[in-house]
C-alpha cells in the first residue's frame, strides 16, 4: 500500500461520520481487508479503538475551537443544538487550511443554511459577529489617530479629510440582542430554555480592537451609517452631508468622531 | 536579544538555553505584567501568525526578555502532499521578525487531499515515507533558511508495513535531511507503552547529537493505552527517563508543556524548577 493510499485509508476512516466501527461495517470487503493488513493490533488494543482514538480526538478538537470562537452563538443554542451544528460542520466543510484558527472562517454562512438557524433567527447574525472579533485579535496593528491628531488639523481642512478605519473595525446587523446575551453568558447565566426573541428593528453592533482588547457595543442606525461611510473611506465632507441629510446635525457627528478617536476606530491617513 | 551560540560547524555543540515553558494564553496578562522569569519560552507557532494584536505584542514582550522557540503543530511533514507555500511563508515571515533560537514540528502527517485533520498522526516507518519527509523537510529549511527540529509524537496506530522501528526512522530522516531533532521525553513512554517497546531502545537509537530540545509533558492511563494529554504535572515516569536522557546525551534545553486544565503560572514554574533539578541530579550534582 503507497503513502498516499494509506493516509486516504486513515482520513476515511478517522473521519467516518458515525465512527470506526460503522466505517467498518459499511465497507466494501477490500476496504475492510486493507484496514487489517494496513494496521497492526495487539490483544488488549484493536486496531479498530486504536483509529478510533484520532477519530475521537479528530473532532473534539475541532468542536473545541467553534466552542472558543463562538460563544455566544453556542449559549444561544444551547449545549446539545450547538454540539450537532459543530458536527455538521465538521462533517461538511473539514478544515482546508494548515491554520486551524481559519477553520471557522465559513462557519458564519454555514449557520446561515442550517436548519438550527430557522429555528433561532438572527443566529447567523451572531455568528458573523463573532467572527468580526476573532478577526479583530489580531488584525494588523496600524498607527490610530487620536482627538490630538484630529485637533491639529485646520477647520478648513476638515471636509476633505479622508478618514481610514482601524483594521479591526467590522459593524453587523444583528437580529437579537446580542450585547443582552453576550452579558448573560458572561455572567454564567443558563443558556435560553426558548429561542432569543428577535429585535425589532434589527439593531448594530460594531466591533474593534481597542489596544489589546476586543470591544463591541451596540450603536443607532445613524451613527451606524457613518461608520459604513468610515469604513467605506468617505471623506469627512461627504459624511456631514449624508448625516444632514438624515436630519444629523454637524455637532453630533463631531461627537461620533471624537468618540470613534478615543475608542481607537481611525487609522491615521 | 542575541539568539543563542550555535555550533558553526555542525552539530556537536548544540545551544544550551536551561529550562523553559511553553507559552499558553491563560499566561499572557502574568507575562505582560510580571515578566517572564524562567530561562525560555516555546511558542506555538500558529498562534502567532496573525498580524497584530495582543498575540503578537505578548510574544514580543517575551522575546525581548528570553530566547523563544517556535514550535509548529501543522507542517506535516510526512503528508504526501508537500506543506503550501502560503504557510511556510507565514513562518518564515513570524521567524524574520522573532529571531527563534529555533523553529521545530512533529514527525508526523496531518493533511491529504487538501484536508486537514490538525491532529498529530502516525506514518509508517517505510523507505516511501522516509523519502516523503526527507523531501518535505528538505523544502521547509530552504524556505526558512534554517535547520528545523522536529519531535517524535506519541502514536496509538502503529502500521504491518512497517520496515524500521521508529527510533530508526526519526534517525534516518535527521541524517538524510540535516535536520535536528525535538526528544519528547513523554511521548516515547506513551509510545513505548501503545506499542509495546523498550522506551531504552528508543534512547539508544537516536543520534544524541541532533538533540537539541527536550519536551516533558504529563499523559493519562486510559486503561489499555496511554494518552497524551498534556494534563498535569510531570509524572515520575516521565522524569525517571528525562534523568536518563541527560546521563545519555548531557544537558538538553527542556521544556515542560502543560496544556489542558492550564495550571496558574507559579504552579507551572514549579514544574520548571523540578525539570532543571532533575536535571542537577542527573550530572550529580546537589539538588
Amino acid at each position: 500500500m503507497t503513502l498516499r493510499e494509506t493516509q486516504r485509508l486513515m482520513w476515511r476512516a478517522m473521519t467516518w461520520p458515525t465512527g470506526v466501527a460503522d466505517f467498518l461495517r459499511q465497507a466494501d470487503p477490500a476496504t475492510r481487508r486493507a484496514f487489517a493488513q494496513t494496521f497492526a493490533e495487539t490483544p488488549g488494543f484493536s486496531r479498530q479503538d486504536r483509529v478510533s482514538v484520532y477519530a475521537e480526538s479528530y473532532y473534539w478538537r475541532l468542536e473545541d475551537v467553534l466552542r472558543e470562537q463562538f460563544r455566544v452563538t453556542a449559549w444561544i443554542a444551547g449545549d446539545v443544538a450547538f454540539h450537532n451544528l459543530c458536527t455538521d460542520y465538521v462533517l461538511a466543510r473539514p478544515s482546508r487550511r494548515a491554520d486551524v484558527r481559519r477553520f471557522a472562517a465559513p462557519f458564519r454562512e454555514f449557520v446561515t443554511a442550517h436548519p438550527l438557524a430557522r429555528a433561532h433567527v438572527g443566529l447567523d447574525d451572531v455568528a458573523r459577529i463573532e467572527w468580526g472579533a476573532v478577526e479583530a485579535i489580531d488584525a494588523a496593528d496600524v498607527r490610530l489617530w487620536r482627538e490630538d491628531d484630529l485637533a491639529a488639523v485646520a477647520l478648513c481642512d476638515w471636509p476633505p479629510l479622508v478618514l481610514r478605519a482601524a483594521p479591526s473595525v467590522s459593524l453587523h446587523r444583528c437580529r437579537l440582542p446580542y450585547a443582552k446575551a453576550w452579558a448573560a453568558r458572561d455572567a454564567g447565566e443558563p443558556s435560553p430554555t426558548d429561542p432569543l426573541p428577535a429585535c425589532t428593528p434589527p439593531q448594530w453592533v460594531l466591533v474593534w480592537r481597542g489596544g489589546l482588547e476586543v470591544f463591541h457595543r451596540t450603536v443607532a442606525d445613524r451613527e451606524a451609517e457613518a461608520i459604513s461611510a468610515l469604513v467605506a473611506g468617505t471623506d469627512f465632507g461627504t459624511l456631514v452631508q449624508h448625516a444632514d441629510a438624515r436630519g444629523v446635525q454637524a455637532p453630533e457627528v463631531v461627537a461620533w468622531l471624537r468618540r470613534w478617536l478615543r475608542d481607537g476606530l481611525v487609522a491615521a491617513p | 536579544m542575541d539568539r543563542p551560540e550555535r555550533d558553526p560547524g555542525g552539530i556537536s555543540e548544540r545551544p544550551y538555553l536551561g529550562h523553559g515553558v511553553g507559552l499558553r494564553l491563560r499566561h499572557y496578562a502574568h507575562v505582560l505584567e510580571h515578566g517572564v522569569g524562567v530561562d525560555w519560552m516555546e511558542a506555538i507557532s500558529e498562534n502567532f501568525f496573525g498580524d497584530g494584536g495582543r498575540p503578537r505584542a505578548v510574544l514580543r514582550h517575551v522575546r525581548s526578555q528570553v530566547p523563544v522557540a517556535l514550535h509548529g503543530v501543522c507542517l506535516g511533514v510526512g503528508s504526501v502532499d508537500p506543506p503550501s507555500d502560503a504557510y511556510l511563508r507565514r513562518l518564515r515571515s513570524l521567524a524574520d521578525e522573532i529571531e527563534p533560537a529555533w523553529v521545530s514540528d512533529h514527525l508526523c502527517w496531518g493533511h491529504v487531499d487538501g484536508q486537514h485533520a490538525h491532529e498529530l498522526l502516525p506514518l509508517p516507518y517505510t523507505e516511501e515515507a522516509l523519502d516523503v519527509v526527507v523531501r518535505h523537510v528538505g523544502k521547509t529549511q530552504d524556505v526558512l533558511g534554517r535547520r528545523i527540529l522536529l519531535e517524535n509524537v506519541s502514536s496509538y496506530v502503529s502500521f504491518s508495513h512497517s520496515t524500521m522501528p521508529e527510533w530508526e526512522f526519526l534517525s534516518e530522516v535527521a541524517t538524510r535531511a540535516d535536520c535536528l531533532i525535538l526528544l519528547d521525553v513523554n511521548n516515547v513512554i506513551v509510545s513505548a507503552q501503545n506499542h509495546g517497546f523498550d522506551p531504552l531502545d528508543f534512547l539508544a537509537g537516536v543520534p544524541g547529537e541532533r538533540v537539541w530540545q527536550l519536551h516533558l509533558a504529563n499523559h493519562s492511563d486510559r486503561g489499555h493505552y496511554r494518552f497524551d494529554d498534556h494534563r498535569g504535572p510531570v509524572p515520575d515516569p516521565v522524569w525517571s527517563l528525562y534523568e536518563e536522557v541527560v546521563r545519555r546525551f548531557g544537558r538538553i534545553s527542556t521544556l515542560v508543556e502543560w496544556d489542558e486544565d492550564v495550571p496558574s503560572w507559579d504552579d507551572l514554574v514549579v514544574q520548571q524548577r523540578r525539570a532543571a533539578a532533575h536535571e542537577r541530579d542527573a550530572l550529580g550534582g546537589a539538588r
